[in-house]
C-alpha cells in the first residue's frame, strides 16, 4: 500500500488530509511535536488505515532526518510527503505589523514554516530518488499569495513555499517526483473559535479540514499526473478580497 | 532633504539606486559590509552630506537598528528606504540539486535575504512613522514572482526563490499596515541583471555557454539583452518619488520580459 508521511499531523488540517488518504487506500506516518495529537487523529483512521506516529519537530534537522530514515528502512519506501506543519497563531504568536514584531516571533516563523518545510523535503527527497517516485504537498496559504496586515512573517514564509516548490518542479521531475502546493485562507484549526471571527469567505463558510484533504488526495492521486508546481487555491475565494 | 538608507550600497543595484536616488534629490546613505567600496560610491557622488556610507551587515538585528537610529526622523531626516542588500557575493552557493547543498548554506541566504529585510523594515518603519511617512522598496527578484528557471542557471536557486518570493509578501503585507501611517512600499523584480562581480560582458560569455548545452536556454531576455543596473535604478527611484505617490504593495517586473518564456 501507498504510504504518505504527514508532518503536523496532530493538526485538524492533517486529520482532514489523513482521512481523505485514508478512504483512498493510503497508510501513514504521522509526524508531530505533538505525539498525542497525532495519536488521537491516527485513532480517527479506518482501520485498515495502518498508521503509526513518530515524535518530529520540523525544526529539528536531526530528528527529521532520523525519523525519515526510521520510516524509510521499515516501509522500504516513502511514496509521498504532505508538509503541513506550521501556522502562526497556532504556533501561539500573536499577530502584529511587522515594526512590533520581535526577532523571536519573526524566526520561529520562517524556521517552523520555511525552513520546517524545508528540511522534510531535504530528508524525503532522497528516499524518493532512490526509490524513482512520489509526490510531495506542501501547505502554503492565501496570505503568501497577497500579503496580509500583522502577517508578514507567516505572509513571507508561506510565499517562499510557492516559490521554493516552483523552483524545485525541474530537480524533481529528474526523480520522478511531482511537487505541489495548497494554498488554503480562512481554514478551520482546533485552537480557532467564535470568538476568533472566522471572517466569511466569498463562498459564505470558513475553509474546512475536508476542503483541504481532498484537494490534497485529487495532488496524490492518478488523476494529478501531470500536475507539479501548482499552487491550489483551497480557500473559498478568500484570496481575491 | 530627506534621507534613503541603500543596504547593499557598494553592490551595483545599490549604487545605481544611489545615484539616481541623488538626482532625484535625495541624501542617501550607502550601507554596506564592505564600507571601504561604499566610502568610495559616497565620494563618487559628490560625498557629504549628498552621500554618506557606513559599514553595515544586515543580518545583525541590532547593528540595523543602531544605523538607522543614528540617522533620525522628520523632513530632513529617514524617509526613504532601498533594500538592495544580497546577491551571490559572500555567500558561496553549492550550485547543484537541493538535496546536495548543506543547510547551513539555506541559513545564510535565507539570513541575508530574507531576514535582513526583515531587520531593514523593521528598524525603519518605526521612523518613517514617526516622521509622518516615507516609502520603501524592496529588490525581489524575477525569480520571487515565479520560480523555475528562466535560464539554466537559475535551475536549482530554489532557497532564493523562495527568499525573493517571501520579500514580494512581506512587502505587501507592509503595504497594508503601513498605508495609513502614509508609508508606501514596493518591490523591484529584476532578471539577470549585472553585479558588481558579474559584467554584462560577462554575462554574454555566459549565455554562450548555455546556449551550447542546450539551445535556446541561454536567451536574454526578449528584448535581446541583459539587464542593466541603471534599469534597476531608474523603476526605484520612480517608485520613492512623489510621482508613484498612489502605488503601493506592487511588484515591478524588471526581467526584460524574460519570466514570459
Amino acid at each position: 500500500m501507498a504510504r504518505a508521511l504527514i508532518t503536523g499531523a496532530a493538526s485538524l488540517m492533517a486529520e482532514g488530509i489523513a482521512r481523505a488518504l485514508a478512504s483512498r487506500g493510503w497508510d501513514f506516518v504521522l509526524t508531530d511535536i505533538d505525539t498525542a495529537g497525532a495519536e488521537r487523529v491516527a485513532a480517527l483512521l479506518p482501520g485498515n488505515a495502518a498508521a503509526e506516529v513518530a515524535e518530529m519537530d520540523v525544526t529539528d534537522r536531526d530528528q527529521v532526518t532520523a525519523v525519515v530514515a526510521k520510516a524509510a528502512r521499515d516501509h522500504g519506501r516513502i511514496d509521498a510527503l504532505v508538509s503541513c506543519a506550521g501556522g502562526l497563531r497556532g504556533l501561539g504568536i500573536e499577530r502584529k505589523p511587522l515594526a512590533e514584531i520581535p526577532p523571536g516571533d519573526w524566526h520561529r516563523i520562517i524556521d517552523t514554516n520555511l525552513k520546517g518545510m524545508m528540511n522534510s523535503v531535504y530528508a524525503v527527497l532522497p528516499v524518493m530518488k532512490e526509490q524513482g517516485g512520489g509526490a510531495i504537498v506542501s501547505i502554503a496559504a492565501s496570505r503568501g499569495l497577497r500579503g496580509g496586515s500583522g502577517a508578514s512573517h507567516y505572509s513571507a514564509a508561506k510565499a517562499g513555499i510557492i516559490l521554493f516548490t516552483q523552483t524545485m518542479v525541474l530537480e524533481c521531475a529528474d526523480y520522478g517526483v511531482r511537487i505541489n502546493t495548497i494554498a488554503p485562507g480562512n481554514a478551520d484549526a482546533r485552537w480557532k473559535t467564535e470568538a476568533h471571527g472566522t471572517s466569511q469567505t466569498p463562498l459564505g463558510k470558513p475553509t474546512s479540514e475536508h476542503d483541504i484533504g481532498g484537494a490534497v488526495a485529487w495532488l496524490l492521486s492518478e488523476d494529478a499526473t501531470h500536475v507539479t508546481g501548482a499552487c491550489i487555491d483551497v480557500s473559498g475565494g478568500t484570496t481575491l478580497h | 532633504m530627506a534621507v534613503a538608507l541603500v543596504t547593499g550600497g557598494a553592490g551595483a543595484i545599490g549604487r545605481a539606486c544611489a545615484k539616481a536616488l541623488v538626482e532625484e534629490g535625495w541624501r542617501v546613505v550607502l550601507a554596506d559590509l564592505d564600507l571601504a567600496e561604499a566610502e568610495i560610491v559616497a565620494a563618487g557622488l559628490g560625498g557629504a552630506p549628498a552621500a554618506e556610507a557606513v559599514a553595515l551587515d544586515v543580518t545583525d538585528f541590532d547593528a540595523v537598528h543602531a544605523a538607522v537610529d543614528g540617522i533620525g526622523s522628520g523632513q530632513d531626516g529617514l524617509r526613504g528606504l532601498v533594500c538592495a542588500a544580497g546577491g551571490g557575493r559572500n555567500l558561496d552557493l553549492t550550485k547543484g540539486p537541493f538535496i546536495e547543498t548543506k543547510p547551513a548554506e539555506w541559513d545564510r541566504n535565507i539570513e541575508v535575504h530574507l531576514n535582513g529585510v526583515y531587520n531593514s523594515c523593521h528598524a525603519v518603519l518605526p521612523v518613517l512613522y514617526q516622521g509622518g511617512g516615507g516609502v520603501i522598496v524592496n529588490i525581489s527578484s524575477g525569480a520571487g514572482i515565479r520560480g523555475g528557471p528562466p535560464h539554466l542557471r537559475q535551475r536549482f536557486a530554489s532557497v532564493y526563490s523562495a527568499c525573493k518570493g517571501g520579500v514580494i509578501a512581506l512587502t505587501q503585507s507592509i503595504a497594508q499596515e503601513a498605508g495609513p501611517h502614509g508609508v508606501r512600499a514596493n518591490c523591484v523584480a529584476p532578471g539577470r541583471t549585472e553585479t558588481r562581480d558579474k559584467t554584462i560582458e560577462e554575462m554574454e560569455r555566459m549565455q554562450r555557454e548555455e546556449e551550447a548545452i542546450k539551445p535556446g536556454s541561454g536567451r536574454a531576455s526578449p528584448l535581446g539583452r541583459f539587464g542593466r543596473a541603471a534599469d534597476i535604478a531608474d523603476a526605484v527611484a520612480f517608485l520613492m518619488s512623489e510621482r508613484a505617490n498612489y502605488i503601493t504593495g506592487s511588484c515591478l517586473d524588471l526581467t526584460g520580459g524574460i519570466r514570459l518564456h
